[in-house]
């Protein structure tokens, strides 16, 4: 067997295992969402599909998974935006502005993030509460947009950077304001590292349970994390069966931005401004 | 537009302290006009084209647009490039990538609020212009590096703009694409009367396109003139060497009376017309162009030296000359000697020219 042939074999033996390791996981909790009785999987108890738990997570009142979704795609596409703008606004003056210690904030900005979540929440509850903002969904928006602040800021510095400043005094030439040519040129140029880092933003959001967990107490602001994870059965046992079919709807807003954007996400970056 | 550029310096800091890219420069540019700033990389042409187009502050110095002063910071007044009615083309072409042609060239009109239908006019006739009129759908990766050039021109040029600046536009071409433009670019010129502000290294483009030319070295103004003269009379021995291909012999000598003193015991007459110079004494160089170094049969009163190198250059026979008084390039039109042929060379005095060293 020549060495090609054997390596080309090993390649496709990691990449099965790769994404075997990676989708199992998601099968599993495919599979328990469709199954009558969720006995994780018992060989001794018959596999029978079925699609009653997601009836019974999308429909049943009492459940209020609808909302729980509802507020998480409201607390995630508000503090995605948010975090997008406000971080590019930050990475363009960073790349662009002669600013003395320009290193120094991108580290400062950095060190922000590493503090433990753990270490803030009992203030950030004091501090929403005097707000009177407990269970509202601004409470979660706020720390979500300082959270997802830092990354922003860093993958977008990166992408701005290789923006040729070429196109930046075109535009100032070509009667741009500053304003301007961050959202006609540098944005529009940059828009995969938009897209990706609003993804980023948004996932974060989306996933996030420790503050959602500390700052909601009903549907009227919990987000799915928590909500599905508070999920009772009517008999006090632990509904899988329905846990797992809502944690799979759960997956489909993240699953369905990420196959909208992709194409945007992997575009060539600045094909054809500048020559070389 | 009448431009003025009066005393302008313009210094960066940086971590190695501050660094002169202009000193005390001053430029008329009459309306219509093509100016060329001429100058090796470094010598801070582009840093002036800048300060033109409100890219850069002066540091110190005055730029007026007509009577409209737009950059004094002595009076802290600054105009921003979008208020200067100016268009750019720059060498790398900056292209919007995330735009069409269309878009790209209807750019400056649309952040100007202009209406749609003359937008689609005016780039139209823009487009039309330059040849780009079945290319309006394309982005700019996919066209080619000529086909890029027209597009940023047609951008600089669809809101007729008072000053046209450019930055090497051309130095991406390749040759033969270059001249074309280049003879394109001057037509188009002539057409719209605007003016144009163009900054090259390249000699034979600053002779070919401008009516005057401003050679820069180091930040500072060495000659300002019409291409003939800078070519005719050239103001320094910078002057001699940069402009002219191949460039100007320049020999060490030494004033003698009425005469030059070359190295090797040759004697070169001064002209009487240049008798009277201020300073004609001590050391000088000794300019003269490859072309008026005349490959002669008697031997009085010529250098003797030998053909190291014969370049055919096609029309003309490039000769590289060991001399008496040093290497030498000389140009001949017809049956060149043959390399290790020994010849010898007729200096005109009349078409010496003398660069007096500073005291």
């Amino acid at each position: 067997m020549s060495e090609e042939r054997v390596q080309r074999i090993l390649l496709y033996c990691g990449v099965t295992g790769a994404v075997l390791f990676c989708l199992a996981p998601f099968g599993y909790m495919v599979l328990t969402g469709l199954s009558l009785r969720p006995d994780f999987l018992r060989p001794e108890i018959p596999l029978t599909l079925t699609a009653l738990n997601f009836g019974t997570v999308l429909t049943d009142p009492s459940l209020h998974f609808l909302a729980y979704l509802r507020n998480s795609l409201v607390v995630s596409a508000v503090s995605a935006t948010v975090a997008v703008l406000v971080a590019s606004l930050a990475a363009y003056a960073l790349t662009r502005l002669e600013a003395p210690g320009k290193l120094l904030i991108l580290f400062f900005i950095l060190g922000v993030s590493l503090f433990p979540q753990v270490s803030l929440v009992s203030w950030l509850y004091k501090f929403m509460a005097t707000l009177g903002w407990i269970n509202t969904l601004q409470a979660l928006v706020l720390p979500y947009v300082a959270w997802t602040l830092p990354l922003a800021v860093w993958i977008l510095y990166s992408y701005f950077t290789q923006i040729p400043r070429d196109l930046d005094r075109a535009a100032l030439v070509d009667g741009c304001t500053r304003l301007q040519v961050l959202f006609r040129v540098v944005l529009p140029v940059a828009a995969p590292g938009v897209f990706s880092t609003f993804l980023l933003a948004f996932i974060f959001a989306f996933n996030e349970f420790l503050f959602a967990l500390m700052l909601t107490a009903d549907y009227t602001a919990r987000t799915v994390p928590v909500g599905i994870a508070l999920f009772e059965g009517r008999h006090g046992e632990l509904p899988w069966g329905e846990i797992m079919a809502a944690a799979t709807v759960a997956t489909l807003p993240v699953v369905l931005l990420t196959l909208v954007y992709q194409r945007r996400i992997v575009q060539g970056l600045t094909r054809g401004a500048v020559k070389g | 537009m009448h431009l003025t550029i009066h005393n302008c310096s313009k210094r960066f800091r940086t971590l190695r302290g501050t660094v002169e890219a202009l000193r005390e420069v001053s430029l008329e540019i009459g309306d219509g006009e093509f100016f060329v700033l001429l100058g090796p990389s470094g010598c801070g042409k582009s840093t002036l084209l800048n300060l033109v187009a409100g890219l850069e502050r002066p540091s110190s110095g005055e730029i007026r647009f007509g009577e409209t002063v737009v950059a004094a910071p002595a009076r802290r007044i600054f105009v921003s490039p979008r208020q200067r009615n100016v268009a750019m083309v720059f060498q790398s072409y900056a292209l919007y990538p995330h735009l069409d042609v269309f878009g790209n060239i209807a750019f400056p009109l649309k952040v100007a609020g202009e209406k749609e239908g003359a937008v689609r006019d005016a780039v139209a006739e823009a487009a039309g212009r330059l040849g780009l009129g079945d290319l309006l759908g394309r982005r700019p990766g996919e066209l080619s590096g000529g086909q890029r050039q027209r597009v940023a021109i047609a951008r600089a040029l669809v809101r007729r703009p008072s000053v046209f600046l450019l930055d090497e536009p051309l130095s991406n071409l390749d040759a033969q694409l270059r001249a074309g433009t280049r003879t394109e670019l001057k037509a188009l010129q002539q057409e719209l009367g605007i003016t144009t502000l163009y900054v090259t290294h390249d000699q034979t483009e600053a002779m070919t396109l401008g009516h005057r030319i401003a050679l820069l070295e180091e930040g500072e103004i060495v000659q300002v003139g019409a291409p003939q003269e800078l070519y005719d009379a050239p103001a320094t021995p910078f002057a001699a060497t940069f402009i002219g291909s191949p460039p100007m012999n320049l020999l060490q000598g030494l004033i003698i009376e009425r005469e030059v003193l070359l190295p090797g015991g040759f004697l070169v007459n001064v002209p009487v017309e240049k008798r009277d110079m201020e300073g004609l004494k001590g050391e000088v160089l000794v300019g003269i162009r490859p072309e008026h170094l005349v490959v002669v049969q008697e031997k009085e009163g010529a250098v003797p030296g030998t053909v190291r190198m014969v370049e055919p250059l096609g029309r003309e026979f490039l000769l590289q000359i060991a001399s008496g008084i040093g290497d030498l390039q000389a140009l001949v039109e017809k049956n060149p000697p043959q390399r290790g042929e020994n010849v010898n060379l007729y200096i005109d005095p009349r078409r010496v020219h003398f660069f007096f060293l500073q005291a």
